[in-house]
Protein backbone atom coordinates (compact mmCIF):
# COMPACT_ATOMS: atom_id res chain seq x y z
CA UNK A 1 0.00 0.00 0.00
CA UNK A 2 0.97 3.86 -0.26
CA UNK A 3 4.38 2.82 -2.19
CA UNK A 4 4.18 5.89 -4.21
CA UNK A 5 3.66 8.75 -1.45
CA UNK A 6 6.92 11.03 -0.78
CA UNK A 7 6.17 13.14 2.06
CA UNK A 8 7.63 15.90 1.68
CA UNK A 9 6.23 18.03 4.82
CA UNK A 10 3.66 17.39 7.14
CA UNK A 11 1.72 20.98 9.04
CA UNK A 12 -0.78 21.10 11.49
CA UNK A 13 -3.03 24.23 11.58
CA UNK A 14 -5.44 25.30 14.43
CA UNK A 15 -8.68 26.71 14.40
CA UNK A 16 -7.09 30.31 14.32
CA UNK A 17 -5.44 29.12 11.06
CA UNK A 18 -2.55 29.38 13.89
CA UNK A 19 0.53 27.14 13.23
CA UNK A 20 0.65 24.37 15.35
CA UNK A 21 3.36 22.49 13.92
CA UNK A 22 5.21 22.08 10.95
CA UNK A 23 7.99 19.31 10.13
CA UNK A 24 10.30 19.19 6.98
CA UNK A 25 11.30 15.60 5.77
CA UNK A 26 12.53 17.10 2.55
CA UNK A 27 15.96 17.29 1.68
CA UNK A 28 15.56 19.70 -0.99
CA UNK A 29 13.89 22.73 0.17
CA UNK A 30 14.06 24.61 3.19
CA UNK A 31 11.42 24.94 5.63
CA UNK A 32 11.04 28.31 4.63
CA UNK A 33 9.52 26.89 1.55
CA UNK A 34 7.08 24.78 3.47
CA UNK A 35 6.12 27.65 5.94
CA UNK A 36 4.93 29.49 2.98
CA UNK A 37 2.99 26.58 1.13
CA UNK A 38 1.31 25.64 4.49
CA UNK A 39 0.55 29.74 4.77
CA UNK A 40 -0.74 29.50 0.95
CA UNK A 41 -2.82 26.64 1.39
CA UNK A 42 -5.13 27.77 4.40
CA UNK A 43 -6.61 30.50 1.91
CA UNK A 44 -7.14 27.15 -0.28
CA UNK A 45 -9.04 25.56 2.55
CA UNK A 46 -11.13 27.81 3.26
CA UNK A 47 -12.05 28.74 -0.40
CA UNK A 48 -12.97 25.06 -0.49
CA UNK A 49 -14.66 24.15 2.70
CA UNK A 50 -16.74 27.30 1.53
CA UNK A 51 -17.94 25.75 -1.75
CA UNK A 52 -18.21 22.13 -1.18
CA UNK A 53 -21.53 21.23 0.83
CA UNK A 54 -20.86 18.00 2.07
CA UNK A 55 -18.86 18.10 4.92
CA UNK A 56 -16.35 15.74 4.36
CA UNK A 57 -13.38 16.24 6.49
CA UNK A 58 -10.67 14.91 3.79
CA UNK A 59 -10.41 17.85 0.95
CA UNK A 60 -7.74 16.63 -1.38
CA UNK A 61 -5.34 17.66 -3.34
CA UNK A 62 -5.57 21.40 -2.58
CA UNK A 63 -3.25 22.56 -5.41
CA UNK A 64 0.53 21.68 -6.96
CA UNK A 65 3.04 24.04 -7.29
CA UNK A 66 5.82 22.95 -9.74
CA UNK A 67 7.21 19.72 -8.13
CA UNK A 68 5.52 19.49 -5.11
CA UNK A 69 1.42 18.20 -4.61
CA UNK A 70 -0.36 19.81 -1.67
CA UNK A 71 -3.15 17.59 0.00
CA UNK A 72 -5.33 18.99 2.68
CA UNK A 73 -7.53 17.88 5.44
CA UNK A 74 -9.88 19.61 8.29
CA UNK A 75 -10.95 18.27 11.18
CA UNK A 76 -14.85 18.84 12.70
CA UNK A 77 -12.84 21.44 15.31
CA UNK A 78 -11.46 23.31 12.06
CA UNK A 79 -7.41 22.16 12.87
CA UNK A 80 -6.06 21.35 9.87
CA UNK A 81 -3.37 19.02 8.45
CA UNK A 82 -1.80 19.50 5.60
CA UNK A 83 0.67 16.83 3.73
CA UNK A 84 2.81 17.86 0.90
CA UNK A 85 4.12 15.41 -1.09
CA UNK A 86 6.52 15.40 -4.00
CA UNK A 87 4.69 14.62 -7.42
CA UNK A 88 5.04 10.72 -8.20
CA UNK A 89 5.14 9.47 -11.67
CA UNK A 90 1.76 7.36 -10.49
CA UNK A 91 -1.47 8.86 -9.49
CA UNK A 92 -1.71 8.88 -5.69
CA UNK A 93 -4.93 7.44 -4.23
CA UNK A 94 -7.24 9.20 -2.56
CA UNK A 95 -7.85 5.83 -0.02
CA UNK A 96 -4.05 6.40 0.24
CA UNK A 97 -4.15 9.51 1.25
CA UNK A 98 -7.06 9.56 3.61
CA UNK A 99 -5.12 6.58 5.04
CA UNK A 100 -2.16 8.84 6.34
CA UNK A 101 -4.28 11.90 6.81
CA UNK A 102 -6.19 9.28 9.31
CA UNK A 103 -2.88 8.56 11.16
CA UNK A 104 -1.99 12.20 11.51
CA UNK A 105 -5.48 13.06 13.37
CA UNK A 106 -4.63 10.12 15.41
CA UNK A 107 -1.66 11.22 16.24
CA UNK A 108 -3.44 14.43 16.60
CA UNK A 109 -5.98 13.07 19.21
CA UNK A 110 -3.28 11.37 21.36
CA UNK A 111 -1.94 14.46 21.96
CA UNK A 112 -5.67 16.75 22.34
CA UNK A 113 -6.69 13.95 24.96
CA UNK A 114 -3.49 14.66 27.36
CA UNK A 115 -5.05 16.93 30.29
CA UNK A 116 -2.52 18.57 30.27
CA UNK A 117 -2.18 19.89 26.98
CA UNK A 118 -4.58 23.20 26.50
CA UNK A 119 -6.08 23.30 22.98
CA UNK A 120 -7.07 26.59 22.95
CA UNK A 121 -3.61 28.25 23.53
CA UNK A 122 -1.93 29.12 20.45
CA UNK A 123 1.16 27.60 21.36
CA UNK A 124 2.50 25.68 18.44
CA UNK A 125 2.77 21.71 19.81
CA UNK A 126 5.97 20.70 21.69
CA UNK A 127 5.15 17.15 22.68
CA UNK A 128 8.15 14.78 21.75
CA UNK A 129 5.65 11.84 21.63
CA UNK A 130 3.51 13.70 18.88
CA UNK A 131 6.60 14.67 16.60
CA UNK A 132 7.92 11.23 17.34
CA UNK A 133 4.64 9.75 15.49
CA UNK A 134 4.45 12.28 13.25
CA UNK A 135 8.10 11.86 12.31
CA UNK A 136 7.21 7.76 11.64
CA UNK A 137 4.33 8.64 9.36
CA UNK A 138 6.30 10.68 7.28
CA UNK A 139 9.49 8.78 7.07
CA UNK A 140 7.39 5.09 6.89
CA UNK A 141 4.30 6.38 4.31
CA UNK A 142 6.93 5.25 1.34
CA UNK A 143 5.51 1.92 2.46
CA UNK A 144 7.91 -0.22 3.96
CA UNK A 145 6.67 -0.07 7.50
CA UNK A 146 2.78 -1.45 7.92
CA UNK A 147 1.11 -0.91 11.56
CA UNK A 148 2.55 1.91 12.45
CA UNK A 149 0.39 4.69 13.88
CA UNK A 150 -2.75 4.29 13.67
CA UNK A 151 -5.63 1.30 13.75
CA UNK A 152 -5.98 1.96 10.23
CA UNK A 153 -2.94 1.01 9.00
CA UNK A 154 -3.49 -2.45 9.72
CA UNK A 155 -7.02 -2.93 9.17
CA UNK B 1 6.66 -4.09 16.28
CA UNK B 2 10.05 -2.11 16.37
CA UNK B 3 8.37 1.25 17.56
CA UNK B 4 7.40 0.36 20.77
CA UNK B 5 5.45 3.56 21.45
CA UNK B 6 2.63 3.60 18.64
CA UNK B 7 2.17 -0.26 19.27
CA UNK B 8 -0.36 0.36 21.69
CA UNK B 9 -2.64 1.36 18.38
CA UNK B 10 -2.03 -1.67 17.08
CA UNK B 11 -6.04 -3.30 17.44
CA UNK B 12 -4.16 -6.88 16.70
CA UNK B 13 -1.32 -6.63 19.74
CA UNK B 14 -2.55 -9.09 22.37
CA UNK B 15 -4.91 -7.10 24.69
CA UNK B 16 -3.64 -7.57 28.47
CA UNK B 17 -6.97 -8.79 30.51
CA UNK B 18 -9.07 -6.08 29.88
CA UNK B 19 -12.36 -7.70 30.54
CA UNK B 20 -13.47 -8.06 33.75
CA UNK B 21 -14.12 -11.43 34.32
CA UNK B 22 -16.65 -12.51 36.75
CA UNK B 23 -14.25 -15.13 37.91
CA UNK B 24 -11.05 -13.07 38.91
CA UNK B 25 -10.89 -10.70 41.53
CA UNK B 26 -10.39 -6.92 41.20
CA UNK B 27 -7.62 -7.43 42.23
CA UNK B 28 -5.84 -9.58 40.24
CA UNK B 29 -6.96 -7.94 37.12
CA UNK B 30 -5.67 -4.99 37.84
CA UNK B 31 -2.26 -6.41 38.14
CA UNK B 32 -3.07 -8.24 34.57
CA UNK B 33 -4.11 -5.34 32.96
CA UNK B 34 -0.20 -4.05 32.46
CA UNK B 35 -1.11 -0.97 30.44
CA UNK B 36 -1.71 2.07 31.98
CA UNK B 37 -5.39 4.19 30.98
CA UNK B 38 -3.07 6.83 29.24
CA UNK B 39 -1.46 3.96 27.22
CA UNK B 40 -4.52 2.13 26.07
CA UNK B 41 -5.70 2.06 22.57
CA UNK B 42 -8.27 5.60 21.91
CA UNK B 43 -10.49 2.79 20.51
CA UNK B 44 -11.29 0.36 22.28
CA UNK B 45 -14.65 1.61 24.37
CA UNK B 46 -15.52 -1.90 25.33
CA UNK B 47 -14.28 -2.61 28.78
CA UNK B 48 -12.96 1.01 29.25
CA UNK B 49 -16.26 2.48 30.96
CA UNK B 50 -15.61 3.62 34.50
CA UNK B 51 -17.70 1.96 37.78
CA UNK B 52 -20.15 4.13 38.57
CA UNK B 53 -19.64 4.46 41.83
CA UNK B 54 -15.96 5.37 41.01
CA UNK B 55 -17.19 8.08 38.85
CA UNK B 56 -19.72 9.39 41.68
CA UNK B 57 -16.87 9.55 44.24
CA UNK B 58 -14.70 11.54 42.03
CA UNK B 59 -17.95 14.22 41.18
CA UNK B 60 -18.42 14.15 44.91
CA UNK B 61 -14.45 15.32 45.51
CA UNK B 62 -15.00 17.38 42.24
CA UNK B 63 -17.90 19.61 43.88
CA UNK B 64 -16.44 19.91 47.02
CA UNK B 65 -13.15 21.30 45.58
CA UNK B 66 -15.32 23.61 43.43
CA UNK B 67 -17.22 24.17 46.52
CA UNK B 68 -14.48 26.02 48.39
CA UNK B 69 -13.38 28.07 45.91
CA UNK B 70 -16.87 29.93 44.96
CA UNK B 71 -18.98 32.50 46.45
CA UNK B 72 -22.64 31.45 45.78
CA UNK B 73 -24.35 28.96 43.48
CA UNK B 74 -24.16 30.77 39.98
CA UNK B 75 -20.53 31.05 40.71
CA UNK B 76 -20.24 27.45 41.61
CA UNK B 77 -22.14 26.28 38.34
CA UNK B 78 -19.89 28.41 36.42
CA UNK B 79 -16.99 26.46 37.93
CA UNK B 80 -18.82 23.02 37.07
CA UNK B 81 -19.72 24.54 33.78
CA UNK B 82 -15.76 24.91 32.95
CA UNK B 83 -15.00 21.60 34.48
CA UNK B 84 -17.14 19.89 32.07
CA UNK B 85 -16.08 22.23 29.39
CA UNK B 86 -12.76 20.20 29.47
CA UNK B 87 -13.84 16.91 29.44
CA UNK B 88 -16.44 18.21 26.40
CA UNK B 89 -13.85 19.53 24.25
CA UNK B 90 -11.73 16.00 24.56
CA UNK B 91 -14.88 14.13 24.28
CA UNK B 92 -15.58 15.75 20.74
CA UNK B 93 -12.57 15.71 19.26
CA UNK B 94 -12.17 12.14 19.91
CA UNK B 95 -15.71 10.82 19.23
CA UNK B 96 -15.53 12.28 15.93
CA UNK B 97 -12.11 11.09 15.18
CA UNK B 98 -13.90 6.85 16.24
CA UNK B 99 -16.64 7.66 13.66
CA UNK B 100 -15.38 6.24 10.79
CA UNK B 101 -17.21 8.15 8.58
CA UNK B 102 -16.89 11.41 10.32
CA UNK B 103 -18.13 14.60 9.08
CA UNK B 104 -17.81 18.06 10.02
CA UNK B 105 -21.01 19.04 11.44
CA UNK B 106 -22.63 22.72 10.00
CA UNK B 107 -25.93 22.64 10.69
CA UNK B 108 -27.51 22.76 13.90
CA UNK B 109 -30.21 19.98 14.23
CA UNK B 110 -27.35 17.67 13.02
CA UNK B 111 -24.72 18.94 16.17
CA UNK B 112 -26.94 18.71 18.75
CA UNK B 113 -29.12 15.20 17.34
CA UNK B 114 -24.71 13.85 17.21
CA UNK B 115 -25.07 15.53 21.12
CA UNK B 116 -28.03 13.79 22.18
CA UNK B 117 -27.04 10.20 20.61
CA UNK B 118 -23.50 9.59 20.08
CA UNK B 119 -22.20 12.00 23.11
CA UNK B 120 -24.91 10.89 25.29
CA UNK B 121 -24.24 7.49 24.49
CA UNK B 122 -20.67 7.81 25.00
CA UNK B 123 -20.62 8.80 28.41
CA UNK B 124 -23.99 7.42 29.80
CA UNK B 125 -24.35 4.51 28.31
CA UNK B 126 -27.70 5.41 26.24
CA UNK B 127 -29.08 8.11 24.65
CA UNK B 128 -31.11 11.26 26.07
CA UNK B 129 -34.28 11.02 26.41
CA UNK B 130 -35.57 14.14 24.43
CA UNK B 131 -34.22 16.39 22.00
CA UNK B 132 -36.65 19.27 21.68
CA UNK B 133 -36.83 22.88 20.04
CA UNK B 134 -38.36 25.56 22.36
CA UNK B 135 -39.05 29.07 20.16
CA UNK B 136 -37.32 30.82 17.28
CA UNK B 137 -38.48 34.43 17.09
CA UNK B 138 -37.30 37.86 15.89
CA UNK B 139 -38.35 40.09 18.30
CA UNK B 140 -39.37 38.99 21.84
CA UNK B 141 -39.33 35.03 22.70
CA UNK B 142 -41.71 33.88 25.05
CA UNK B 143 -41.31 30.54 26.43
CA UNK B 144 -43.31 28.08 28.15
CA UNK B 145 -40.77 25.81 30.55
CA UNK B 146 -42.32 22.78 29.26
CA UNK B 147 -45.39 24.11 30.59
CA UNK B 148 -43.91 23.24 34.65
CA UNK B 149 -42.59 25.95 36.13
CA UNK B 150 -43.38 29.23 34.66
CA UNK B 151 -43.65 31.72 31.66
CA UNK B 152 -40.88 33.78 30.86
CA UNK B 153 -40.08 36.60 28.41
CA UNK B 154 -37.19 37.45 26.30
CA UNK B 155 -37.01 40.84 25.42
CA UNK B 156 -33.97 41.08 23.70
CA UNK B 157 -34.54 42.49 20.47
CA UNK B 158 -32.57 39.67 18.36
CA UNK B 159 -33.42 36.25 16.97
CA UNK B 160 -32.68 33.55 19.28
CA UNK B 161 -32.74 29.80 19.39
CA UNK B 162 -33.49 27.52 22.48
CA UNK B 163 -32.97 23.42 22.26
CA UNK B 164 -33.42 21.56 25.13
CA UNK B 165 -31.61 17.87 25.92
CA UNK B 166 -33.57 16.65 28.37
CA UNK B 167 -32.92 13.44 30.82
CA UNK B 168 -35.40 11.84 33.13
CA UNK B 169 -32.37 10.06 35.55
CA UNK B 170 -29.28 12.00 35.02
CA UNK B 171 -26.22 9.42 36.05
CA UNK B 172 -24.10 12.74 36.73
CA UNK B 173 -26.20 13.71 40.29
CA UNK B 174 -27.94 10.67 40.84
CA UNK B 175 -26.29 10.15 44.70
CA UNK B 176 -25.97 13.25 44.80
CA UNK B 177 -28.84 15.30 47.14
CA UNK B 178 -28.67 19.10 47.20
CA UNK B 179 -29.17 20.66 50.23
CA UNK B 180 -32.26 23.01 51.04
CA UNK B 181 -29.94 26.09 51.06
CA UNK B 182 -28.27 24.95 47.71
CA UNK B 183 -31.71 24.43 46.19
CA UNK B 184 -31.07 26.14 42.69
CA UNK B 185 -28.23 24.02 41.73
CA UNK B 186 -28.47 21.34 39.48
CA UNK B 187 -24.96 19.70 39.19
CA UNK B 188 -25.88 18.88 36.11
CA UNK B 189 -24.09 22.25 35.12
CA UNK B 190 -20.98 19.68 34.80
CA UNK B 191 -22.71 18.11 31.51
CA UNK B 192 -24.05 21.70 30.30
CA UNK B 193 -20.54 22.31 30.24
CA UNK B 194 -19.69 19.25 28.48
CA UNK B 195 -22.21 20.31 25.62
CA UNK B 196 -21.25 23.65 25.53
CA UNK B 197 -17.71 22.53 24.47
CA UNK B 198 -18.95 20.64 21.99
CA UNK B 199 -21.19 23.07 20.57
CA UNK B 200 -18.01 25.66 20.71
CA UNK B 201 -15.72 23.17 19.07
CA UNK B 202 -17.92 22.72 16.05
CA UNK B 203 -17.68 26.28 15.73
CA UNK B 204 -21.31 27.38 16.98
CA UNK B 205 -20.13 30.86 18.56
CA UNK B 206 -22.59 33.17 19.78
CA UNK B 207 -20.32 35.65 18.45
CA UNK B 208 -19.24 35.62 14.81
CA UNK B 209 -16.06 37.83 14.80
CA UNK B 210 -13.66 35.01 12.72
CA UNK B 211 -14.95 37.16 9.30
CA UNK B 212 -12.11 37.81 6.87
CA UNK B 213 -13.64 40.74 7.02
CA UNK B 214 -13.63 42.45 10.03
CA UNK B 215 -10.88 44.84 10.44
CA UNK B 216 -8.84 44.79 13.60
CA UNK B 217 -6.22 47.22 14.19
CA UNK B 218 -2.81 44.74 13.72
CA UNK B 219 -2.13 45.95 17.52
CA UNK B 220 -5.59 44.67 19.00
CA UNK B 221 -5.78 40.65 20.35
CA UNK B 222 -8.72 39.02 18.76
CA UNK B 223 -11.70 39.19 21.17
CA UNK B 224 -12.21 35.51 21.92
CA UNK B 225 -15.65 34.27 20.77
CA UNK B 226 -18.13 33.43 23.32
CA UNK B 227 -19.32 29.87 23.40
CA UNK B 228 -23.28 28.87 23.45
CA UNK B 229 -24.79 29.09 26.34
CA UNK B 230 -25.75 26.48 27.60
CA UNK B 231 -27.18 25.98 31.21
CA UNK B 232 -29.12 22.72 33.45
CA UNK B 233 -32.23 23.08 35.24
CA UNK B 234 -34.05 20.97 36.81
CA UNK B 235 -37.29 20.25 35.42
CA UNK B 236 -39.14 17.49 37.19
CA UNK B 237 -42.54 15.81 35.64
CA UNK B 238 -44.83 12.85 36.62
CA UNK B 239 -42.80 9.66 37.54
CA UNK B 240 -39.14 11.52 37.18
CA UNK B 241 -38.62 13.77 39.82
CA UNK B 242 -35.21 14.71 38.43
CA UNK B 243 -35.62 14.94 35.09
CA UNK B 244 -33.40 18.04 33.88
CA UNK B 245 -33.18 19.58 30.71
CA UNK B 246 -30.24 21.09 29.27
CA UNK B 247 -30.67 24.41 27.85
CA UNK B 248 -28.76 25.15 24.78
CA UNK B 249 -29.03 29.09 23.62
CA UNK B 250 -28.05 29.84 20.19
CA UNK B 251 -27.52 33.87 19.06
CA UNK B 252 -28.16 35.10 15.73
CA UNK B 253 -25.33 34.63 14.47
CA UNK B 254 -25.46 30.83 14.31
CA UNK B 255 -29.25 31.45 13.13
CA UNK B 256 -27.68 33.62 10.10
CA UNK B 257 -25.63 30.98 9.13
CA UNK B 258 -28.30 28.30 9.15
CA UNK B 259 -30.15 30.29 7.07
CA UNK B 260 -27.57 30.69 4.65
CA UNK B 261 -26.85 27.13 4.71
CA UNK B 262 -30.15 26.12 3.90
CA UNK B 263 -29.88 23.93 0.65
Amino acid sequence: MNMNIDVNCIAVIGKQNNPLYIKNFSTTHPDLKYHYIAHTSIDVIEERVTQIKTPDVYLGLLYAMEDLAVYGYMTNTRVKFIIVVSVPDAVIKDADMKNLFRRVHTAYIMQVCNPFYNSDSHKPIESRQFSRVIDIIGKTAGGKVTGVGGPDSSA
Amino acid sequence: MDFGHVQINDPNAPAPNQRLSAASSAADSRYTRGKSTLERSLNKTKGAEVSLSAFAFMFSEMLQYAQKRVQGIQDLERKLNEFGYRVGIRMLELLVWRDKNSKRETRVLSVLYFVHTVVWKNLFGKPADSLEKSTENDDECEWLWCGAISKVTWKWGHMVRFDMISDNDPLVSRYISVPKELSQLNCNAFVAGIVEAVLDGCQFYNQQILTPFTPFPLSTPLPSPQPARVTAHTVPIDGFPFRTTILIKLDREILQREELLKP
